[in-house]
C-alpha cells in the first residue's frame, strides 16, 4: 500500500484547520471594517506575466505545468501581481473600486524547505490616490489585523524603498556589487560596510550616505532628525517628510507605540517604489506581515495607478498564535444528537428537519448508542418516550411536539 | 523586563566570548567549558545562555529560539540564515582559503573537484568567479582528501596554517577573513529592542578596553 502521508507538513488536523478558520474569520472581518471587499485570482497564471515582470520572483521559484497547447503556466506564485493586472486591464471592475482583499494559496518551490509548497496569504490592496493619509492607513489596518489575534508585543518596522534607491542612481556599481551591498544592509553589517564602500570608487557624500543607512533605525523622532544628514537630494527630502508625515498621523489613530522605523529596511521584491514595512511578533523569527506601496507597477499594464498593500503570512501567524497559545479552546459540539429505533424513525427526522430549519446542528442515528457523540443534547426516541438528556439530567416527554416546543424555548435562552 | 536568550558556539572561541561576556559584565556561575549543562542564568542581567554546536547557532537565532548568537562568520555564511550581523567580536580571527598540493585553478581541462566542509561558502566563491566545481561535502579532516584523491583541491578555514604544512598542502587564494561576531534575531531586534542595545552597548565597552 502507498504510504498517505509522505511529508508530514502535508497534513492538518481537523483541529488545527478549525483554529485556522477562527485566525482568517477575525483577519476578514478586521478588513472588511476599512471596507475591503474579497476577491479571487486564478490558480493558473501565465508564466510569461510573471517572466516579463522584471525583479519579483525568481523564476526558478515558480512551480510551472505546461497545457496540453504547450504554453508555460505557473502556480500563482504572488496575489499582488494578478490582482494588478485585474485592475489595470479588466472593465469589469468599476474604477470607483479601489479596495480589495483577498485570502490565497500561493505556490513557490523553497530550496531551503523543500518540502513545503504551498502558503496562505491574506491581504489587501488599495489602490487609492497616493498620500501619506492612505499610507499611514494602511498601517493602521495592518497593525490593528495583528492585534485583533492577540499579539501583544507585535512591532511594525517602517522603511522606505525609494530611499536606498536614490543613492544607488547617484553611483555606477556593477549588479553583484549592488547585492552584495544590499545583503549587508540588510544584515546590518557594520563591520563590513565600511570597508567594502572604501573598496569602491565612488563620491564621498553618497559613501557617508550609504554607510548610515543601516544606523536609521529605531525611534522615530530620533531617526527622523539623523536621516536629515544623509539626505543628498530634494527628492531624498520628500520622502523624509512622507515618513514623518505618516508618523504624525500614526499618533491619531494612537498607535504609533506599535511602529518603528528602519531605513536600512530593503525588500527582496522589487516593485516596491515608497513605503514599505515589516511587522513582528515576539520569538518569531520571521516577519508575519509584510508589505509597500508600489506605484509603478500598473505600467507594467500600460496605466497607471498608484497603489498599496500588504500581505500576512497565515501560515507563520497560525504557528506563532500556536506557540503563544492565544486560539481559544473551539468546542466542535454539535446542538443535537438524535438516536432512533426503526419504528420512530419517522418523527425522528421530522423533528431533525424541523431542528435544522431554525439553524441548529443535528445528527441522526439509528440505534441507542450515544457514546462517541459530542452535543449539547443528546434524545433518544423510543416507543412511547422520548428522552433528552444534556450534560446536567435527563427529562422525558411523551410526543415530539411537545419536545420540540421545549428544545426551541431552551435554544433562545442559549 | 524578560530574559534575553544568547546562543553561544562550542568549540574553539567558547572561552574567549566567556572571557569577553565577564568583562561585559555578564556572569554565568555554574559555566565551564567541558560541561554537559547545557542551560545557564545570569539572573542579574537576565540573559539565558544555551551552550550549542557552532553551526546550529545561525538557525537558533534564524529561527527566534535564541534573540541573539556568538558564532563565527564561517558558520553565518554557510547557513546563509536570514539575520543581523552586527557587531565583530574581534576574536576568533581566520581566513576560508582554498588550498591544494599544487594549484590547479588554471588548469581547466576538467571540472574541479573540492572538498569542504562549507559548500554553501565553496560554491558561491566559485560562482563568482564563474569556474564550473563539484564540490564534496565533508565533515571533518577535510585535508586528507586531496592526498588520497578524493578531491582536487581543498575550501577550509585556517588560522596559522600548520595543518596545512604538516601535510604538504598550501594556500593557494585566501576567499575570506573570518572572526567571531554577535549576530540577532530579526525579530528580537524589532521587539526586544531595549534589553538587545543594552547587552550590544556592554559589549561594546568590553571591547574597547
Amino acid at each position: 500500500m502507498q504510504q498517505d502521508v509522505f511529508e508530514s507538513v502535508n497534513t492538518i488536523s481537523l483541529k488545527d484547520y478549525q483554529k485556522r478558520e477562527h485566525l482568517l474569520t477575525k483577519i476578514k472581518n478586521r478588513f472588511s471594517t476599512y471596507g475591503y471587499k474579497q476577491i479571487q485570482t486564478p490558480t493558473f497564471e501565465q508564466y510569461d506575466l510573471y517572466k516579463t515582470i522584471a525583479g519579483t520572483i525568481n523564476s526558478d521559484e515558480m512551480i510551472k505545468v505546461i497545457d496540453p497547447s504547450g504554453k508555460v503556466l505557473v502556480l500563482r506564485p504572488d496575489v499582488t501581481i494578478p490582482i494588478t493586472r485585474i485592475v489595470a486591464t479588466n472593465k469589469q471592475i468599476p474604477s470607483s473600486e479601489e479596495r480589495f482583499f483577498y485570502i490565497s494559496h500561493v505556490f513557490r518551490n523553497s530550496i531551503v524547505q523543500q518540502d513545503k509548497k504551498e502558503h496562505t496569504q491574506a491581504g489587501i490592496e488599495n489602490f487609492g490616490p497616493s498620500t501619506p493619509a492612505l499610507d499611514a492607513e494602511i498601517i493602521a489596518l495592518a497593525i490593528q489585523t495583528v492585534n485583533d489575534l492577540g499579539f501583544n508585543n507585535f512591532k511594525l518596522e517602517i522603511g522606505h524603498a525609494g530611499f536606498f534607491k536614490e543613492l544607488l542612481k547617484q553611483i555606477n556599481i556593477s549588479e553583484q556589487e549592488t547585492t552584495q551591498l544590499k545583503q549587508m544592509i540588510q544584515a546590518k553589517n557594520f563591520s563590513e560596510i565600511k570597508p567594502f564602500l572604501e573598496k569602491l570608487s565612488i563620491n564621498t557624500d553618497v559613501r557617508h550616505s550609504l554607510q548610515q543607512i543601516p544606523f536609521l533605525y529605531g525611534n522615530t523622532e530620533d531617526v527622523m532628525k539623523r536621516a536629515e544628514a544623509v539626505i543628498l537630494n530634494e527628492r531624498m527630502n520628500d520622502t523624509l517628510h512622507n515618513l514623518i508625515e505618516v508618523n504624525e498621523l500614526l499618533k491619531i489613530y494612537k498607535l504609533d507605540q506599535f511602529v518603528s522605523f528602519d531605513l536600512g529596511l530593503i525588500n527582496h521584491m522589487n516593485y516596491y517604489s515608497d513605503i514599505i514595512f515589516q511587522g513582528f511578533v515576539e520569538n518569531f523569527g520571521k516577519p508575519v506581515l509584510m508589505g509597500g506601496r508600489y506605484n509603478h507597477l500598473a505600467e507594467q499594464f500600460n496605466t497607471k495607478i498608484p497603489a498599496i498593500g500588504f500581505a500576512c503570512d497565515v501560515d507563520s501567524i497560525f504557528s506563532a498564535m500556536q506557540q503563544q497559545a492565544l486560539f481559544p479552546t473551539i468546542e466542535s459540539l454539535v446542538d443535537f444528537h438524535i438516536s432512533y429505533s426503526p419504528t420512530t424513525q419517522r418523527d425522528a427526522l421530522i423533528t431533525a428537519q424541523e431542528l435544522r430549519e431554525r439553524g441548529c446542528s443535528v445528527i441522526t442515528h439509528l440505534g441507542n448508542s450515544t457514546s462517541n457523540s459530542l452535543a449539547s443534547y443528546n434524545v433518544h426516541y423510543e416507543e412511547n418516550t422520548i428522552s433528552i438528556r444534556d450534560q446536567y439530567n435527563t427529562r422525558l416527554f411523551s410526543n415530539k411536539d411537545e419536545l420540540l416546543q421545549e428544545l426551541l424555548q431552551n435554544k433562545e435562552e442559549l | 523586563m524578560d530574559y534575553l536568550t544568547l546562543a553561544m558556539a562550542k568549540g574553539r572561541t567558547a572561552e574567549q566570548a566567556i572571557k569577553l561576556l565577564e568583562k561585559a559584565g555578564v556572569h554565568f556561575p555554574n559555566f565551564e567549558e567541558k560541561t554537559r549543562k547545557l542551560i545557564f542564568h545570569d539572573r542579574e542581567m537576565l540573559i539565558k545562555l544555551v551552550y550549542v554546536k557552532a553551526v546550529d547557532v545561525p538557525t537558533y537565532v534564524e529561527k527566534g529560539a535564541a534573540d541573539i548568537g556568538i558564532v563565527g562568520k564561517d558558520n553565518i555564511a554557510e547557513a546563509q540564515a536570514d539575520i543581523y550581523d552586527m557587531m565583530d567580536l574581534n576574536f576568533g580571527k581566520c581566513r576560508f582559503v582554498l588550498a591544494g598540493t599544487s594549484d590547479k585553478l588554471n588548469d581547466q581541462s576538467q571540472k574541479l573537484t573540492i572538498a569542504t566542509k562549507y559548500p554553501v561558502v565553496t560554491k558561491e566563491y566559485f560562482k563568482q568567479r564563474t569556474i564550473p566545481v563539484e564540490t564534496i561535502k565533508l565533515n571533518g579532516s577535510v585535508e586528507l582528501a586531496p592526498l588520497i584523491g578524493l578531491s582536487d583541491l581543498i575550501v577550509d578555514i585556517v588560522e596559522t596554517g600548520k595543518t596545512l604544512k604538516e601535510n604538504g598542502l598550501k594556500v593557494i587564494e585566501t576567499i575570506d577573513a573570518i572572526s567571531t561576531r554577535l549576530i540577532v534575531n530579526k525579530a528580537s531586534f524589532a521587539t526586544k529592542s531595549a534589553s538587545i542595545h543594552r547587552f550590544m552597548n556592554q559589549l561594546e565597552r568590553a571591547l574597547e578596553v
